[in-house]
């Protein structure tokens, strides 16, 4: 692969994960590192995992997200991960959008 | 300032302060919080360390960690880049290599400048949100979260196990069932079912529901293969060493490695899941061992009792059978118990932990008792313990073990590879799976003359399965009844049946039946009261067809009672119907309203059709009511006797009925559970029969002397509990009645099965006593009376008269049964020559006389000599306790067996009534047609040899009433 077509997906995947995360935390609040795992699990998405935080960070700064710490028996507390209210509004604003644009592709391309 | 549970180098310490002051500038951060992040990293990068077992942390296994993430460690100041490169090498950590190479290449961080216009800095390029954090590309993914063992071993390989066990009943067949009922195979599902939904509620797109149910289950699953594994654990090591050195045994361990990959599940729940979650699946684990335990604890106290009695020296005493009996009363499982009477070699009833503990301290105790059965031996321990637990007999019992899913049923190796270890034996014992009762007719007639009847049972037995299959089953005999007759049909072709000692039926049976597998039937009588019916083979997916014919009296009080099954290894299905046929010569029958039947008199002859039930034919019975009229002389020609007793005369002229009034009477009541359903009828008969003379209750009871005596009148409520062994309460009325006159005891009782029961006192006694006693033995619940059988052969001597009464269901007339059973028969036999002067007014009759004749003679021999009676009703061709009858296939058969086959020519009918000959035909429609004409003006009387108007007409008609004449006609024309 050319290093055109390596960072045309680089910028692809940038531009949808902040959709990705609120859509993980969208059916509950998850803990910090299964996020990431989870995230860095899916196939097709090939996020780094240390490159999450810094983003998750943005996104509470920006009160899309919030946290909370819990203690855990088997290590240090544990940061648990949830949509806020404003979180919600954002991922049913950006969620129609990208599917809007995913179709617009499909048609282009059948035309 | 690190601090966290693990021990970090100094080094590995300064490399972490390097990697954040690279990692955390406010390029790379655009906007974020430093801090977190970093407090972030730090515990995400700890999770790993501590995932990899790792405790003191070294600088390489935190470039290590960080490049699993997806990030590197940048070089100290004096260090060069290269050497560091060469350094992760030489560690030979290949992904430390690829984060290492893509963080080489990895391309910039997105800027403000290459921001589209009007983001605000630090964007992506729309209002509000930053700029994303660097992303990697395919060839860099990091390593997913491996669940392959929990898809493998907790999802895949159950569902095969359990798919596999349902079909073929594998382990049931040989080591035990794992699945006995429908909540058992729920709980198998649970496991596969749990790590299902564990790998569903992993992916991000999982509903809520999901995530809540999934630690909830897991704990659950945890639990049930945990149970799982304890028990296949006494034969995992052979599963081990047969996947190691023959490549089976996978089943075996499926429970093992189901449980591992359970615990995979619970190590992913405790790193990934919150507080909730890791609490949902301590608590789902806690209240599934709650429900084991209380699923298995019955089952588990079964098997404990059944290995304890199994571990006696000899025989249990009674305070072992009282404690056995008593705890799996309170705390066992019956269905456990019924598949544990199975024996040895087809148990699959080895339920519960008990059944690991036991083979495991076995194991340990003595090093040789591998045997995994908790009965070792046939059952019958078990088969002793099942009764005195439910009251109810083994024999006749549903056999499949356990619970059958409808696809069990439609494969049903089970039906078609059953083992019958009791075939040739003389137990019913268990039902077989596909055998049953097919169709079969029953035919009964009444002779007025002689007040007998007599009947043939034509049985069908059918066998879906694909081995051939003995049919067994214990048929009661009319009151006062016998066998006859004996017939099968082979090819075809009814066979007569050879008749002989009990000893030498059986030895041709088994020699004939069992060994060489043809077709033979046996019928012996083990007690007074019925017959033991058995018949090899009934051919894999055949049939076999067998008549047997019974002669019995019509009561005192008209009563005539039709034979039924007691027990079948047979299935007799609710819808089973059998067409009834009774018939009487003359006189009415009255048939049970319940029966529905259709009633004719054809020619003065009534008759009765209906359609018997199950329940008609099974247990207790049914009985008919035929109001008659006996012939004071009658007598027929025996057709077995020496000429000068070719002619049997019966006279009831001299010796009127007599009713044996007792003086004293002992009554023994079974109080075993089955029988408390007729408290009512033996509490008013007990009341109504104790009015006169002596009399006393003897109650078999749980404590060690094993019966409550009560004399004169006492009679405390009743407790029916459990099954209790008679002999006890039997011997005490026995040892009450001596020494007194006119003595009597009345036996009220439901099944005595037990084959383990202490007889040696009650055998002294019956043999060493001298006082008569007349012994009513009224069964009120249908079973194995194994006792009784003890009392008919123990009874040897004149001084023991054993009186069978056979009950209805309903009971509901007990007193007047009983006081019916002390009613005498009048009336003397006598034979003499055939052209001997018979009595003035004698009435021919069929030679059922002779054979009812040849019944009473055969008891009376057998209070002398068991040879004596044995070869006197064997010439007569009855079945009777000293004799037996056999079919066989083949004359051959019988010559090498040293038995005679009966002559057909001689053998008992039921006849068609009326028996009109041709001529007779032809003179009845002659004289009916005269007799219209004559009635109508046309024609005068012609009266064949005789000029005295219509007298001859008469006396030829008499007997049919001018209606039924009238009737009959048209009828027998039509016939």
């Amino acid at each position: 692969m050319d290093d055109f077509f390596d960072n045309w997906t680089v910028q692809v995947r940038k531009g949808v994960l902040e959709l990705c995360l609120l859509s993980a935390l969208e059916t509950g609040e998850l803990y910090g590192y299964a996020l990431v795992k989870t995230l860095s699990a899916t196939p097709g998405l090939s996020v780094a995992e240390g490159s999450i935080y810094p983003l998750l960070s943005r996104m509470k700064n920006a009160g899309l997200v919030a946290s909370r710490l819990e203690e855990s028996p088997s290590g240090p507390a544990r940061k648990y991960y949830s949509l806020t209210d404003a979180g919600r509004d954002r991922l049913r604003l950006m969620r129609p959008y990208f599917e809007s644009l995913v179709r617009a592709v499909a048609v282009l391309n059948k035309s | 300032m690190i601090i966290s549970a693990l021990q970090w180098t100094e080094t590995a310490r300064t490399g972490l302060d390097r990697y954040f002051a690279e990692r955390l500038t406010p390029q790379r951060l655009e906007g974020a919080d430093a801090a977190e992040v970093r407090s972030d990293l730090k515990d995400h990068l700890e999770q790993e360390l501590l995932q990899e077992g790792v405790s003191v942390v070294t600088l390489e296994d935190l470039r290590r960690t960080l490049a699993r993430i997806g990030e590197s460690l940048p070089p100290p100041p004096a260090e060069s880049s290269g050497a560091d490169v060469s350094a992760m090498r030489g560690a030979g950590d290949s992904s430390a290599k690829v984060g290492e190479a893509r963080s080489e290449t990895e391309p910039p961080v997105p800027t403000v400048s290459s921001a589209p216009s009007g983001a605000v800095p630090g964007s992506t390029g729309r209002p509000g949100f930053p700029a994303p954090p660097a992303i990697r590309k395919p060839l860099g993914l990091p390593r997913p979260v491996n669940h392959f063992w929990i898809k493998a071993a907790g999802l895949w390989w159950p569902l095969m196990i359990f798919a596999f066990e349902v079909i073929t009943r594998g382990c049931a067949g040989t080591l035990f069932d794992p699945m006995p009922d429908p909540a058992h195979h729920l709980l198998v599902l649970m496991v596969p079912l749990a790590a299902w939904i564990f790998l569903r509620a992993a992916k991000p797109d999982a509903p809520p529901r999901l995530k809540l149910a999934s630690p909830w289950l897991a704990g659950m699953a945890l639990a049930v293969s945990l149970y799982y594994a304890l028990r296949f654990l006494p034969a995992t090591p052979i599963a081990v060493l047969g996947v190691l050195f023959l490549g089976v045994g996978l089943l075996a361990l499926g429970p093992l490695l189901a449980f591992t990959a359970m615990l995979r599940m619970r190590r992913q729940f405790r790193k990934f899941g919150s507080l909730r979650d890791r609490r949902c699946l301590g608590l789902g684990f806690w209240l599934m061992t709650a429900v084991l335990l209380l699923v298995e604890i019955p089952a588990s106290v079964t098997a404990f009792a059944v290995k304890s009695l199994n571990d006696r020296e000899g025989s249990p005493a009674p305070a072992d059978w009282a404690a056995a009996t008593r705890l799996v009363r309170r705390f066992g499982s019956e269905s456990t118990l019924l598949r544990s009477c199975y024996g040895s070699r087809r148990q699959n009833g080895a339920d519960g932990l008990a059944y690991a503990q036991s083979w495991l301290f076995s194991l340990f105790s003595s090093g040789q008792n591998w045997s995994l059965p908790l009965d070792e031996g046939s059952g019958t321990l078990s088969r002793d313990l099942y009764y005195r637990v439910t009251g109810r007999s083994f024999d006749g019992q549903e056999s499949s073990p356990g619970y059958r899913p409808w696809i069990f049923t439609t494969f049903n190796s089970e039906r078609n590879f059953f083992l019958d270890e009791d075939r040739g034996g003389t137990r019913v014992a268990g039902k077989i799976p596909g055998l049953s009762l097919g169709e079969g007719r029953l035919d009964w007639h009444c002779e007025e003359a002689s007040g007998l009847t007599w009947g043939e049972w034509t049985l069908t037995f059918e066998n879906a399965g694909a081995a051939a299959q003995e049919a067994r089953c214990r048929i009661a005999l009319p009151a006062e009844g016998f066998v006859s007759r004996v017939t099968l049909w082979v090819n075809g072709e009814p066979q007569e049946a050879a008749y002989s000692t009990v000893a030498k039926v059986r030895n041709a049976y088994e020699q004939v039946a069992v060994r060489e597998r043809r077709d033979p039937v046996l019928v012996t009588q083990p007690d007074a009261g019925s017959v033991l019916v058995q018949a090899f083979p009934v051919p894999a997916h055949g049939r076999l067809k067998t008549r047997i014919s019974f002669t019995a009296p019509a009561g005192l009080d008209s009563r005539v009672w039709l034979p039924s099954i007691l027990e079948s290894n047979f299935n007799i299905g609710p819808a089973a119907s059998l067409p009834l046929w009774v018939q009487a010569d003359h006189g009415t029958l009255d048939l049970p309203a319940a029966l529905k039947a259709h009633a004719v008199t054809e020619a003065g002859a009534p008759t009765a059709t209906a359609s018997l039930t199950a329940a008609d034919i099974t247990g207790l019975g049914q009985c008919f009511v035929w109001r008659h009229q006996t012939k004071p002389v009658v007598f027929c020609t025996d057709p077995f006797a020496a000429p000068e007793h070719k002619t049997v005369i019966r006279s009831t002229e001299v010796l009127a009925p007599a009713v044996f009034k007792p003086q004293s009477v002992a009554w023994v009541i079974d109080t075993s559970a089955p029988m408390e359903a007729h408290r009512k009828a033996i509490e008013e008969a007990v009341k109504k029969g104790s009015r006169a003379g002596q009399s006393a209750v003897f109650l078999p009871d749980d404590s060690d002397a094993g019966v409550l005596s009560l004399t004169n009148g006492g009679f405390p409520p009743l407790d029916f509990a459990g099954g209790r062994d008679n002999t006890a309460a039997l011997l005490a009325a026995l040892e009450w009645l001596r020494g007194r006159p006119d003595a009597a005891l009345i036996w009220l009782h439901g099944p005595q099965p037990l084959v383990g029961i202490r007889e040696e006192g009650l055998n002294q006694l019956l043999e060493r006593g001298v006082t008569p006693v007349t012994v009513v033995d009224a069964p009120l619940v249908p079973g194995e009376n194994r006792l009784g059988r003890l009392l008919v052969f123990l009874s040897g001597h004149e001084r023991i008269r054993m009186i069978p009464v056979r009950t209805g269901a309903e009971n509901t007339a007990l007193a007047g049964l009983l006081e019916n059973a002390f009613a005498q028969r009048g009336g003397t036999f006598t034979a003499q020559t055939a052209d001997a002067p018979l009595p003035e007014g004698a009435a021919r009759v069929q030679d059922s006389l002779a054979r009812w004749r040849a019944r009473l003679e055969t008891s009376r021999l057998g209070l002398r000599s068991a040879e004596q009676a044995s070869a006197f009703a064997s010439s007569r061709q009855l079945v009777t306790p000293w004799s037996g009858a056999v079919v066989l296939e083949r004359s051959e058969d019988y010559k090498r067996t040293g038995l005679e086959q009966a002559d057909v020519s001689v053998s008992q009918q039921v006849p068609v009534i009326p028996e009109p000959s041709s001529a007779l035909l032809l003179f009845l429609s002659a004289g009916h047609w005269l007799f219209r004409r004559r009635r109508s003006g046309q024609l005068s009387w012609i009266v064949l040899g005789n000029t005295q108007g219509s007298a001859p007409a008469h006396s030829l008609f008499s007997g049919f009433s001018d209606r039924s004449f009238l009737l009959g006609i048209p009828t027998m024309l039509k016939l």
